[in-house]
């Protein structure tokens, strides 16, 4: 390999190319920098009051500004159309098409406070009012939910990112033709399976794949099923099954480095 | 030393409720991610072995050294919770598990927990189940419980607007939460780190929600919207509540 491209790979020039992408893709304004480099599957620039990173085996990225949110420096932005248009603008530099939204949103956090008045035993209340809102951006492909990609993004009152989380991994086209299978076979034979004490509350063919933050990136084309319970009002169980009915892994995000298969607690209280 | 536990619940086998998936999983992942940043493991029951007594203050349940929830610094609960459809201001909150011990298995948040008290040491809650933590009844539910716990998080919902037995949610929370030694991700408070996660897998019209107990107005809010768990803040004196929330 000669010099020139051998440059091209160099950790200098690495650190130089996520610098380019952080300020143009993004707008990010660097200070000074106070580390930089790569750990695990992440390569990242961090200042005082700014991070950036990009996972090395995904299409995902991190922005943090410390300085951002309630009650902080630099405040939060509520402007809905500003927040989505940011959104539209960096999938566009970054070649994602518009076609892969499938859903969008302005998240509008809530924040309250209440005084306990002891001498009284009454509870004086504050009213509601309004904390930090972010753009929530949801994905397809070829009209299938991608559940497990996300884009949330807060903007301060500068306009620039707050806190950015985009999580947009390439899908293999293996997996989307796989995805169009399920989606026939939903409507073509496919045996639900049957669970005790629910019923099937929704089931549909989609892609998941291993969150953002974590160390492995799975995909998988799924059909999920929602679960809901029969009574008691619990938390709804949720399936996802390959084209034979069969559970798919669940996407990684961290070694484990324990196994406590047979450990099993003594009933020392007696109750 | 940060010390946490887990506890996870899939299998609801001869008890109210239908079997989960995830739970173990979701807790494990916690356990990783904690581990590997440091913190200390103290509990990390599974299935049958968690039981109801954990989480109440009767007969010091909760301060039983193989498993009391009011043990550690923070304590991590995945399983089934119960929604009403929908609540109301008296409705109580519930975790609800399937134990081989320690039973009931239904556990009356409001009524039975009490955390931080006597030589309770817990200071963040964390549960992701049915509706522990609804907006309506968070004052009567959730107030008493602070008795030295900083902060607690969890889901409003109903029935139908629900928690999803999510096979993600947990280790994303736990990674930006650890304390900023996986220091090229971002490194959130608490509060932050569930409204940003805590929305994932939930139904429409379920709220992730988080709480924090202050000694006045400026330290209950600086808490919901900035106590990380390595903080090492002092017990809050509760004469103040804070709370936010954001839903789906």
């Amino acid at each position: 390999m000669n010099s020139d491209i051998n440059r091209l790979y160099s950790d200098e020039e690495e650190i130089k190319n996520i610098r380019e992408i952080a300020e143009s893709t993004f707008g990010i304004k660097f200070d000074k920098i106070i580390k930089s480099g790569s750990e695990f599957n992440v390569l990242a620039i961090k200042t005082e009051n700014v991070l950036f990173s990009q996972r090395l085996d995904s299409r995902t990225y991190f922005i943090q500004d410390k300085r951002f949110s309630f009650n902080r420096e630099l405040g939060f932005v509520t402007n809905d159309k500003l927040l989505l248009d940011k959104c539209h603008a960096i999938l566009a530099k970054l070649n994602i098409s518009k076609s892969e939204i499938r859903k969008e949103k302005i998240v509008k956090e809530k924040v309250q406070e209440v005084e306990i008045d002891k001498s009284s035993n009454t509870l004086k209340e504050y009213e509601i009012r309004e904390g930090q809102n972010f753009a929530k951006l949801y994905r397809q492909i070829d009209g299938y939910p991608v559940w497990s990609s996300n884009m949330m993004l807060s903007l301060t009152e500068e306009r620039s990112i707050g806190f950015m989380q985009l999580h947009w991994p390439e899908i293999p086209l293996a997996t989307i033709k796989e995805t169009h299978r399920l989606d026939y076979k939903i409507s073509h034979g496919f045996t639900l399976p049957e669970e005790k004490n629910s019923y099937v509350e929704k089931i549909e063919a989609g892609i998941i794949h291993s969150p953002a933050m974590g160390f492995f990136m799975d995909i998988y084309p799924t059909i999920r099923v929602i679960f809901k319970a029969s009574q008691d009002g619990g938390k709804k169980k949720v399936l996802y099954l390959d084209r034979h009915g069969k559970k798919v892994p669940t996407p990684r995000q961290i070694e484990k480095r324990f196994d406590d298969k047979f450990q099993t607690r003594t009933r020392i209280n007696s109750k | 030393m940060v010390r946490f536990s887990t506890a996870g619940v899939n299998n609801y086998d001869g008890c109210s409720g239908n079997d989960l998936e995830h739970c173990i999983e979701q807790a494990d992942a916690i356990r990783a991610v904690y581990e590997y940043a440091g913190f200390q493991g103290f509990t990390h029951w599974r299935n049958g072995d968690v039981w109801g007594s954990d989480f109440r203050d009767a007969s010091n349940g909760d301060l039983a050294s193989d498993g009391g929830s009011d043990i550690p610094d923070i304590y991590y609960y995945s399983g089934h919770g119960t929604c009403q459809n929908p609540p109301v201001s008296t409705d109580p909150d519930f975790l609800s598990v399937c134990g081989n011990f320690g039973t009931p298995n239904r556990v009356n948040i409001g009524n039975e927990c009490r955390l931080g008290n006597g030589s309770g040491n817990l200071k963040f809650m964390f549960i992701d189940a049915s509706c522990p933590m609804d907006l309506i009844s968070i004052r009567q539910q959730w107030f008493p419980v602070f008795n030295g716990l900083h902060m607690a998080v969890g889901h409003s919902g109903t029935i139908d607007q629900d928690t999803q037995d999510s096979s993600g949610r947990s280790s994303s929370f736990a990674f930006s939460t650890s304390g900023g030694i996986f220091w090229f991700y971002p490194d959130l408070s608490v509060g932050d780190a569930w409204m940003t996660y805590g929305t994932e897998d939930i139904a429409d019209g379920c709220c992730a929600v988080a709480i924090a107990a202050g000694s006045n107005r400026e330290d209950a809010i600086d808490r919901r919207e900035n106590e990380r768990i390595l903080d090492n803040r002092s017990d809050p004196t509760p004469n103040w509540f804070a709370w936010k929330w954001v839903c789906e």
